[in-house]
């Protein structure tokens, strides 16, 4: 502890102190990342003292870093970090795949559906209709004009609901990888955020085209809209497969320096996203588990090697995902922020409860699993970036009070999901320390 | 194609293409010409001036370092901890003194020697020359080092001879002077003259103490995971190559001093064993250090970095040879194969010499390139015949 308060002090000095160094940008950038690594993985131990999982502890140092508190990592800083955060992201995705295994996901396909369908239902129309509500009668009339506010409550709200619906599949296997939890729980959640990706992405194309249809009168849901949205996911899998094979090639030929042609590959796919903007997120799962599915030899090699990079890949993205948190959102739009957690958690669990009991599922998946799908993140971060652009009139309230919901969410939504895992008897206490 | 995107196709391209072939070389049979090539990773850096050639060709200048740089910084603290973590005091302390004096003359003789030599050869041979103070130190300093790669193929195959120990010590140590004295080279001639030296100077010492406790730390938690050691390893070498491009001081040297405090530690527990994990990594990085190093190569006169080249590659072997022939009138014998070859560590000076001076390193980051190829394929070429040689003697 003593440590990182005395990195931080003297980082603070430093960010005070202008240096007329010859390479300012990458001397402060490697030192941030030293900082980070550091700082983050002391605050990361010291909550497991206290029960807490370590991811909560990085973004929670990320938060005290970042722009808004301490603003050690400042906004130029979280950008800076933007290419090494994809890259995170891209190994965290391949990973996510690598996990699953596509013979006992087909087996179970019928209530993994079920579930899903549930849950984004219940958490869709709950939200939805609380927020239409408090958008036509408390939030919008004060800012918008007066015929403005019937149409821009509906689109909001159907855009609050689909945002509800979101989750983020980096939280849920960061939590598994640092419990090494094994069982049926945590199968069931993995498949489940995988699959729950590309419910999520089309129903979020279908909101936003509806809503910009009720309230601006352009968009609206046409055949082409299908079309173009079909052709996306075909893509997103399509380039899924081709990593997957170039990444069971490599570890079956050459296998060597995994680690490192992991980065690179990601490193690859982050550059690939940046330029042509297909669904990363999900390609980077299709091809983990394509490789480790279609190449089984390669299995554990993988699997190491992400294990390998697991740490300090959590401990950069979580950090930079927590410095990326507007804390001063929150203070203005908390009890909307609160009534939206509380709404979403309470309809995920019936969601997730109804699906598991319909499919007979088992005692710990229907109690505790809904858990897992708490956490929010990077997508729906997202979302709500692409939804603000779209609606410059309201849109950034809608964002204001979500984003302030994802902050308790991501906060409290990893917690919530390793007590489930323990609670069921799936987490490892072995491997509880690393990830 | 968007450039950005060009550019990271081209880097995963290369460094896929160098692992590939960093197998084949492995592969090769163990006395063969390409194999001790490969040894030496001089195909990685032919495949780091290609690489940076077709790169500069897409990105405008500066740019391609702004992505570079960072990685570089981790890179050449890694080389600086790991070389000097071989410095453990109760080691040396057992070690003779005749031998510490073998290694002060063979660093002077090859310091001042290649110093001089240098700068005689340069007005006599090439009067055309430009060439500052600083670059002529760093080039002098190059002759003292030693390839990591050879000092662990003697360390293998010449277990227990008296020669190979000798050959070791004088690697080991001489490589070690090189590093520290660099840094206060430059730190002498670059810091002290700044406005803000005391700042800086408090800065470095502050952070030096801080370093060292979070050492600390890492070594009194013992039951920390491999991956726990990597991520802190990372860290602490992040934060101190920061900290010297911030004070404009030498990043192997603050990497290395971290290092030898770190392995002398008076409360080091058994279990924690951060050196054999780093030492995994040792090949990767070296590698990566001998792809990139050519990213730092700015704007310089072709013709004039070879004509260095080459003149040091003759001075490094005429000084090698002189103090050879010394150790054998003392009846002393050092393996002359294990004195040949270059590796990354000449490298790794040069680019953390660019992060004191700037693009002004040019002419020592592109001659010390030029010596690394000439000189590591002459070696190559003399271990495998000296091998066959004795393969057909046996």
């Amino acid at each position: 502890m003593i440590v990182s308060i005395s990195l931080i002090l003297f980082a603070l000095l430093l960010s005070r102190v202008s240096f007329q160094s010859i390479l300012p940008p990458s001397g402060e950038l490697t030192f941030l990342l030293g900082l980070i690594l550091i700082v983050s993985f002391l605050v990361g131990k010291l909550s497991l003292k206290i029960k807490i999982p370590m991811i909560t502890g990085f973004l929670l140092t990320g938060i005290f870093l970042g722009p808004y508190l301490l603003n050690i990592i400042t906004r130029e800083g979280v950008k800076n970090f933007a290419l090494i955060n994809e890259i995170a992201l891209s190994i965290i995705a391949l990973s996510a795949g690598g996990e699953l295994d596509l013979r006992e996901l087909a087996k179970k396909i019928g209530s993994l559906s079920t579930i899903i369908f549930f849950q984004v239902f219940m958490a869709f129309i709950g939200v939805g209709l609380i927020f239409l509500l408090l958008f036509k009668y408390i939030i919008l009339p004060p800012i918008v004009k007066e015929s403005a506010v019937a149409s821009l409550s509906v689109a909001f709200a159907l855009l609050m609901g689909t945002i509800a619906t979101a989750k983020s599949p980096s939280t849920t296997i960061a939590i598994i990888m640092e419990t090494g939890a094994e069982g049926n729980l945590t199968d069931t959640v993995l498949a489940i955020t995988v699959l729950k990706d590309v419910v999520i992405i089309v129903l979020f194309t279908l909101s936003m085209a509806l809503a910009s249809e009720i309230a601006l009168g352009r968009g609206g849901l046409d055949i082409s809209l299908f079309y173009e949205l079909f052709l996306e996911i075909i893509v997103a899998i399509l380039i899924g497969l081709f990593i997957g094979l170039l990444l069971a090639l490599y570890y079956k030929f050459v296998n060597r320096y995994n680690l490192l042609f992991l980065i690179a590959l990601s490193f690859l796919i982050s550059a690939f996203y940046f330029q042509f903007h297909f669904h990363f997120l999900l390609s980077c799962m299709f091809a983990g588990a394509f490789a480790t599915n279609f190449f089984k030899e390669i299995r554990e090699d993988f699997h190491s090697s992400v294990k390998e990079a697991s740490l300090p890949i959590f401990i950069i993205f979580f950090t930079i995902t927590g410095a990326d948190l507007n804390l001063s959102i929150f203070k203005k739009y908390w009890i909307f922020a609160l009534l939206y957690v509380f709404i979403r958690a309470l309809m995920t669990f019936l969601g997730t409860y109804t699906g598991a009991a319909l499919k007979k599922e088992s005692r710990e998946v229907k109690h505790l699993s809904w858990l897992g799908f708490l956490g929010q993140a990077g997508l729906t971060i997202g979302f709500l970036t692409i939804i603000e652009r779209q609606f410059p009139s309201g849109g950034g309230i809608l964002k204001d009070i979500a984003l302030g919901g994802i902050i308790l969410n991501q906060i409290f939504g990893p917690i919530g999901f390793k007590w489930a895992l323990v609670k069921a008897g799936e987490a490892r206490e072995k491997l509880k320390v690393s990830l | 194609m968007d450039e950005f995107l060009k550019a990271t196709l081209l880097i995963v391209f290369f460094i896929l293409f160098s692992f590939a072939a960093s197998k084949l070389f492995v592969r090769r049979e163990k006395e063969s010409f390409l194999y001790f090539l490969g040894v030496t990773g001089e195909p990685f850096v032919i495949i780091g001036i290609l690489f940076s050639f077709l790169i500069k060709r897409i990105f405008p200048p500066g740019k391609a370092l702004e992505i570079f740089a960072p990685f570089m910084i981790v890179i050449i603290a890694f080389v600086g901890f790991l070389y000097a973590s071989n410095f453990v005091v109760k080691y040396i302390r057992g070690l003779e003194v005749k031998n510490l004096i073998y290694v002060f003359l063979f660093f002077a003789l090859s310091y001042y020697g290649a110093f001089f030599m240098l700068d005689a050869g340069l007005k006599a041979f090439f009067g055309g020359c430009t060439i500052v103070v600083g670059d002529l130190k760093v080039l002098a300093l190059s002759v003292t080092l030693f390839s990591p790669f050879f000092l662990y193929m003697e360390k293998k195959e010449g277990d227990g001879k008296k020669e190979h120990s000798l050959t070791l010590f004088i690697s080991y140590f001489s490589s070690f002077f090189a590093i520290i004295f660099f840094g206060f080279l430059f730190y002498r001639e670059r810091v002290i003259r700044i406005e803000t030296f005391s700042i800086k100077l408090s800065f470095l010492l502050f952070g030096i103490i801080l370093l060292l406790s979070v050492s600390l730390f890492s070594l009194l938690s013992s039951k920390l995971k491999r991956e726990e050691v990597m991520t802190l390893s990372i860290g602490i070498l992040a934060i101190a190559g920061g900290m010297a491009v911030f004070t404009t001081t030498s990043i192997i040297t603050i990497a290395a001093v971290l290092s030898f405090l770190y392995v002398n530690m008076p409360y080091r527990i058994k279990e924690f064993k951060l050196i054999p994990h780093l030492l995994m990594f040792e090949k990767p990085v070296f590698i990566l250090l001998l792809l990139l190093t050519p990213m730092f190569l700015f704007k310089v006169e072709g013709f004039q970095i070879f004509k260095i080249g080459i003149l040091l590659v003759f001075i490094r072997f005429f000084l090698r040879a002189i103090f050879i022939l010394f150790l054998r009138v003392l009846k002393r014998d050092i393996s002359f194969g294990a004195l040949l070859p270059y590796g990354p560590l000449p490298l790794a000076i040069a680019v953390s010499y660019f992060f004191i001076v700037g693009e002004g390193s040019s002419v020592v980051v592109g001659s010390l390139i030029i010596s690394q190829l000439l000189g590591d394929f002459l070696s190559s070429l003399y271990f495998f015949y000296s091998r066959k040689r004795g393969a057909v003697e046996k």
